[in-house]
């Protein structure tokens, strides 16, 4: 980027203009509703007034999706360099295509090698149902599209296949949903797990909501917990050994539990544990997954909201019309106000509500607590009132 | 200018189709009072315009926020339970994007509050500040710009009283008596150059040239101003920093200066040095010997360009 001399940026630099546009005026130019003449008039006080420099670049609105940059230029692939370079490009590929594919000790021909050798052993109609291509064609929709995964795989769950068979397919169903879900699909999406006493991959609707991110128990007893470490290894499945190789981000904890209900499925991706980890619900049964305090808001409807570990809020209801305009929270005591003058107080995680007298009705809009005990709320006359025995008693402060 | 109160009377199409539009009624603001308002706005704003220009600019307000802030300024109940429905928690929430800090935060947005409320009262009456609302843009962008306006004016009245500590962690608390050396003037052809040449610039030029540089703002930042693509406010800068160079240039030869020596005059500002001072003088190295390391070119940021909100990034792109 060219420099300006200082020179130049000290003469740049203007003496603050003794008047400024008002409040009205540079929304309007924020929000791109001035005349064009405004608009000259407003970038000209606005090139010499930092202080509405200033005020302009913190007031504007969130930011959008940024406007697209439309290029004018002739189709790139008619071009001479792009049709030389393309070309030497195709022919790299086709060479080193070919030569891996020849090669005796790439991992395409070992994997080819496996299952010529298992088809061979299970039946000639097996063999020739593992034969299209690298990836069992039934496995790969199922992980593209989790919407249908339940339908299109549910006929593996019945009749297992093959031994060889199932270890591909049971890699390519804990490899594909990892790119393509999100972290947080194993709590309400359809979830994959590995069977292991049956040898087997099946697909299972998860249905129950705000289950633990990052663990899943399978039938039979056992979690198939899938976390993003980069060790490169599948325990307890000595079959998919060979394709962990393939899969060096992958690793499969097993996780005995107590009784033999399916909980759920959650996949982390790499990189991403934090988020995914998010979705821990209180009371998870999966040890290690930290517990997240709950997010309180008041919904533009002026209800209370709480928002679990970045879950979708959650209306509370606190009383049947209250209208809210204000909450706080300290450990599990939750405090909430609003229209005429009525507070609420929660010392159980917002599970149960006492409504707190006050020396007056007026609407609450403010809520401060430091601590359990000692808060001050603010009301719509600019009265502020505050108490240090946890709302027993409240006093008007200047 | 068309006046839609007294000469089109308050049965006037537009002024009612608008009056319904806004949902007046509902903070029992009658249509007179309605289209009074209206008047005021456009006499400040088209002070003066034709009939139809002053019709498109009506219809171009925000008269539901208009009707609801001018009722809650006049202190109608329901309109306040609405303005604090809808606005109270995003004003906490603008407070905190512009704050940065929670605590200032809901101090700027109970402050706001307050004045919204009118704390203050004239003639007997109680003064909102709501009733400067004017419908230009929405509301919601208006209490964003008044929060804004507010936190700049604040702190740039806080700037001038630091603490002896914040001094002597800046190293001025053996300050001298006299004032520090003031940046010497340019030659005066230069100068005369200088302000020739940006004057023939745009005023948007002069605002990109001014955020970038003054400001220290990222392209980002100025393309979102400006409603623009990040790449179109590149190229900008690069063109208009080679014009307003080209430009100075041009005018010192036509003032008697050959071309070398107009780019020298230019190019001679001692703010301009690019050397890193402690690097040259071998802070690290032993014996204040001369660093072996390159020496880092620093950009210099002027104090206004650094930025008046700590938090903020000014670093440039």
């Amino acid at each position: 980027m060219a420099e300006l001399p200082q020179s130049v940026r000290a003469r740049l630099e203007q003496p603050p203009p003794a008047e400024h546009p008002d409040a009205d005026l540079l929304t309007a130019f924020c929000e791109d509703a001035v005349t064009p003449l405004e608009r000259e008039r407003l970038l000209a006080h606005l090139a010499g007034c930092a202080r509405c420099r200033e005020i302009t670049a913190l007031a504007m609105p969130d930011e959008g999706p940024p406007p697209l940059l439309v290029l004018q230029r002739k189709p790139a692939l008619l071009k001479f360099p792009v049709l030389r370079w393309g070309a030497l490009a195709a022919a790299a590929v086709v060479v080193i295509s070919a030569a891996l594919l020849h090669h005796p000790g790439t991992q395409i021909a070992r994997v080819e090698e496996h299952r010529t050798i298992a088809g061979s052993a299970a039946g000639p109609a097996q063999a020739a149902q593992s034969q299209p291509s690298a990836v069992p064609a039934p496995v790969a929709p199922s992980a593209v599209e989790p919407g249908k995964a339940a339908s299109h795989y549910q006929p593996k769950k019945t009749a297992p296949a093959p031994a060889t068979y199932d270890s591909l397919g049971q890699m390519a169903l804990l490899r594909a949903p990892a790119r393509r879900l999100p972290p947080a699909l194993g709590v309400h999406g359809p979830a994959v797990a590995m069977n292991q006493q049956q040898g087997n991959a099946f697909v299972q609707q998860q249905t129950q909501p705000l289950l633990p991110a990052g663990a899943a128990k399978a039938e039979g007893g056992a979690i198939v917990h899938v976390t993003g470490a980069a060790s490169g290894t599948v325990e307890g499945n000595d079959q998919s050994a060979n394709l962990g190789e393939v899969l060096p981000t992958r690793k499969v904890q097993d996780i005995p539990l107590t009784d033999n209900s399916v909980v759920g499925v959650a996949q982390t991706l790499p990189g991403k544990g934090k988020k995914a980890k998010r979705g821990a619900a209180p009371g998870s049964a999966v040890a290690g997954l930290p517990q997240q305090a709950p997010a309180w808001s008041i919904s533009p409807e002026g209800k209370l909201t709480r928002s679990l570990g970045g879950a979708a809020p959650q209306v509370i209801e606190v009383a049947p019309d209250a209208v809210l305009h204000a909450v706080a929270s300290v450990g599990s005591q939750v405090w909430a106000g609003g229209n005429g003058g009525r507070l609420y107080h929660s010392v159980d995680g917002g599970t149960t509500w006492n409504q707190v007298a006050l020396p007056k009705a007026q609407t609450i809009v403010s809520i401060q607590f430091k601590n359990v005990t000692h808060g001050v709320i603010r009301t719509a006359d600019g009265l502020r009132y505050s108490t240090s025995n946890a709302g027993q008693s409240w006093k008007q402060i200047k | 200018m068309a006046d839609l109160g007294e000469s089109a009377p308050a049965t006037s199409p537009l002024v009612r189709a608008l009056y319904l539009k806004s949902g007046a009624a509902a903070y029992e603001l009658g249509e007179t009072e309605f289209a009074q308002i209206l008047n005021e706005i456009a006499a400040k704003y088209l002070p003066a315009a034709g009939a139809g220009e002053h019709a498109r600019f009506c219809e171009s307000l925000r008269v539901e926020e208009l009707a609801l802030a001018r009722a809650c300024a006049a202190g109608h109940e329901k309109a306040w339970e609405v303005f604090l429905t809808r606005y109270r928690s995003k004003l906490f929430e603008m407070a905190a994007g512009i704050a940065r800090n929670e605590s200032v935060a809901r101090e700027l947005a109970d402050s706001l509050y307050a004045d919204l409320y009118g704390t203050r009262t004239r003639d007997g009456r109680r003064v909102s500040k709501l009733s400067y609302y004017m419908g230009r843009g929405s509301l919601e962008g208006w209490l964003r710009t008044v929060l804004a306006q507010e936190h700049v004016d604040g702190f740039r009245r806080q700037k001038h009283l630091v603490s002896l500590e914040e001094q002597e962690e800046q190293g001025t608390q053996f300050a001298s008596a006299s004032p520090p050396p003031a940046a010497a003037d340019p030659e005066p052809r230069l100068a005369a150059a200088i302000d020739e040449a940006l004057a023939a610039l745009g005023a948007e030029d002069r605002f990109v040239l001014s955020s970038y540089f003054l400001d220290g703002r990222t392209l980002a930042e100025i393309a979102r101003i400006l409603k623009v693509h990040e790449s179109t406010i590149s190229r900008k800068v690069d063109k208009i920093t080679r014009q307003v160079r080209a430009g100075i240039i041009k005018k010192l030869m036509a003032r008697g200066m050959d071309r070398r020596a107009a780019e020298e005059a230019l190019a001679t500002d001692v703010r301009d040095i690019t050397t890193d001072v402690r690097a040259r003088i071998g802070s690290g190295a032993p014996g204040g010997q001369p660093s072996s390391a390159p020496l880092a070119p620093r950009k210099m940021v002027q104090e206004l360009g650094a930025g008046p909100f700590p938090g903020k990034d000014h670093s440039g792109t």
